[in-house]
């Protein structure tokens, strides 16, 4: 916590001297509008609840606002900036997961914080490599709460040729949603994902319930989630790398310092395994696991509702 | 566990004061806070307060299970324990569902063995039949090893439930062990005759590293239980060359079984009962050299034991 706190000082030293040349950056905005509040994951205020947004602390009510402003701002270089942070590996941890979860024809995936649609791409290519003998139809609901990221992702799609009316037997909905107030019926999906969005959601215990409304009986619950470190040596590098690297790449790649700062920042936030285990046990699960990927950077976790 | 401290800081204190309080001259010195006399030489002084150290250590500790003892079984008395063991029991319960849904998914998926093999695939036909959707494959990462497994546990315990009943427990007398023996590898290898076509997949399922360990303790097991049940209550080390030989026996056997088109498999019969004489022959050959170690035996003896460990299945015969 320490380097965590120099780096941190280092930050708004940076953007003191900014704000003083004159420029006023997202952060420097947001400090002349935020009071100074002691640092506390959820405390009753005379406004009403507060929780996290990364290492601040907001109204419960502010901090979805403040989620999709991220989002609006990363949308377009999203992919590009995913690649550069992950160098790349990103793409492997979406293909296990993707292999963990086994799709079969006939299932019925919801992608939930689907966004720019790496899950649902590989859902497809993996659907379409399998023999489909007894001919059944396969759908797939891709959702966000942020429509330009859904937007990006179907401009992707179309690029891709990974349509409805190109692909047989498989149905793609494109749906703007809201993770903690979902708007399809219940056991409308035998499966759920929601890879990398459940850190960004206000209330995780209702997205889980969510989550095991809207599956059928038998249905799984799959989550794929940057977590902690098994190791102390390993974690304090990737501390470092998170905190001094990432930030200023999202600045040169993106313009966007204070979106990745929040992220990095969003990261630590979250509850670890274990934890995020039993959660997903009180919400109903059952026989749920986890798997660490790279030393525990992210975590794959997987529950039924039986 | 405050208490149990408190208990110690007594002790200690106790031994400390007790020469405070009546310093004892004995052959000129003054008795030390061990109670002992200074008159030894160096080396056995420390020897002696090792001992004590052990001794009052042993005694704590004997103190502290007491204590620990007590207070759980005051806690479980005022039912503070109570909330603990419902939230086990809950799990439990849930666990044992969970057990009974991989079992009627895993044995409705047998039947589609024959058309589909030992797959994914068929774990999903299984499932799909007892109602459940595709996904909950998932529950089974180990993928067609899974099912082959299942079918191995489930004609294992079959074949001994057949043998109890056969030997009535293990309390009538075998008269021809040998026969026995020939009998139980005919009849755990008649239960894969109807997956023979699709045995070999599963045979090499078995032959994957990352399956070793629960396949060897599979087959270990099954030849240690009919073994047993022959009549074998052995000490010597022919305890391990009869299992070993008997898996090796049943091996070639099956595989032997695999390429067998002869009417009823007579041939793989006669087959194994020729394996059987020669392994008798070559026994009775061996038990002429008293060649075999010590670390012999243990190393074999290790393999057994971590095979039932694996399988969580104790040395609890009836």
């Amino acid at each position: 916590m320490q380097t965590t706190r120099n780096a941190r000082q280092l930050l708004s030293r940076a953007r003191l001297l900014l704000s003083r040349n004159g420029v006023r950056t997202a952060t420097t905005v947001s400090q002349e509008k935020d009071a100074q509040t002691p640092q506390s994951n959820q405390t009753d205020t005379d406004q009403g609840k507060t929780t996290h947004f990364g290492f601040q602390t907001v109204a419960e009510s502010e901090k979805e606002q403040k989620v999709h402003e991220v989002f609006e701002q990363v949308a377009q270089s999203y992919d590009v900036m995913n690649d550069a942070m992950s160098m790349g590996i990103h793409r492997l941890w979406k293909d296990i997961f993707v292999e963990r979860l086994g799709p079969t024809h006939g299932m019925r995936l919801l992608d939930m914080a689907g966004g720019t649609g790496d899950i649902t791409f590989r859902y497809l290519k993996y659907l379409a490599n399998q023999p489909n003998t007894e001919g059944r139809s396969s759908h797939v609901t891709i959702s966000d709460i942020n429509q330009h990221m859904l937007n990006v992702g179907e401009e992707r799609s179309k690029r891709l040729g990974l349509t409805t009316d190109k692909l047989p037997n498989l149905s793609i909905d494109w749906q703007c949603a809201d993770a903690e107030k979902l708007p399809f019926k219940n056991d409308e999906f035998n499966a759920y994902t929601i890879a990398f969005g459940v850190r960004n959601c206000t209330h995780v215990d209702k997205v889980l319930s969510e989550a095991y409304r809207v599956l059928q009986p038998g249905g799984r619950f799959m989550c794929l989630e940057f977590s902690h470190l098994t190791n102390e040596t390993m974690q304090w590098l990737y501390d470092q790398y998170s905190f001094q690297v990432i930030p200023p790449m999202g600045q040169l790649l993106a313009g966007q310092w204070q979106a990745y700062q929040y992220l990095v920042e969003s990261i630590r936030k979250f509850p670890k395994q274990e934890d995020f285990k039993h959660m997903i046990e009180k919400a109903g699960f059952v026989g749920v696991t986890y798997e660490n990927l790279t030393f525990g950077i992210v975590s794959i976790h997987s529950g039924f509702k039986l | 566990m405050s208490n149990v401290r408190c208990l110690h800081k007594l002790i200690r204190f106790r031994r400390l004061l007790v020469p405070l309080n009546a310093p004892i001259r004995n052959n000129g010195h003054l008795v030390s806070p061990l109670g002992q006399s200074r008159s030894y030489a160096q080396d056995s002084k420390d020897k002696t307060q090792l001992e004590d150290f052990r001794l009052r250590e042993e005694q704590r500790e004997k103190e502290r299970d007491a204590a620990e003892a007590a207070a759980k079984h005051k806690q479980n008395d005022s039912g503070g324990g109570g909330h603990q063991h419902f939230q086990d029991a809950e799990q439990a319960a849930k666990q044992a569902k969970v057990d009974g849904i991989r079992q009627q998914i895993l044995d409705a998926a047998l039947e589609h063995v024959p058309q589909l093999g030992w797959t994914r695939q068929t774990i999903v036909k299984g499932a799909e039949q007892c109602g459940y959707p595709g996904a909950v494959h998932g529950m089974f990462p180990e993928g067609g090893f899974a099912l082959v497994s299942h079918f191995n546990s489930q004609s294992n315990a079959k074949l001994v439930q057949i043998l109890q009943e056969q030997t009535q427990n293990g309390q009538r007398e075998v008269t021809d062990p040998l026969d026995f023996l020939v009998q139980a590898v005919r009849q755990r290898l008649e239960m894969i005759v109807p997956y023979k076509s699709h045995w070999p997949q599963a045979m090499a399922l078995i032959a994957q590293p990352q399956h070793a360990s629960t396949a060897l303790a599979q087959v270990l097991t099954l030849v240690d239980d009919v073994c047993y049940y022959s009549g074998d209550r052995s000490v010597d080390f022919g305890w391990y060359t009869r299992r070993i030989g008997l898996a090796t026996i049943m091996k070639m056997t099956e595989l032997y079984l695999l390429q067998d088109s002869s009417p009823d498999h007579a041939q793989t019969w006669s087959f194994l009962k020729h394996r059987m004489d020669e392994a008798v022959q070559l026994q009775m050959m061996l038990a002429q050299t008293e060649g075999m170690t010590h670390t012999f035996q243990r190393s074999f003896n290790s393999a057994f034991i971590t095979a039932r460990n694996i399988l969580g299945l104790g040395y609890n015969r009836p």
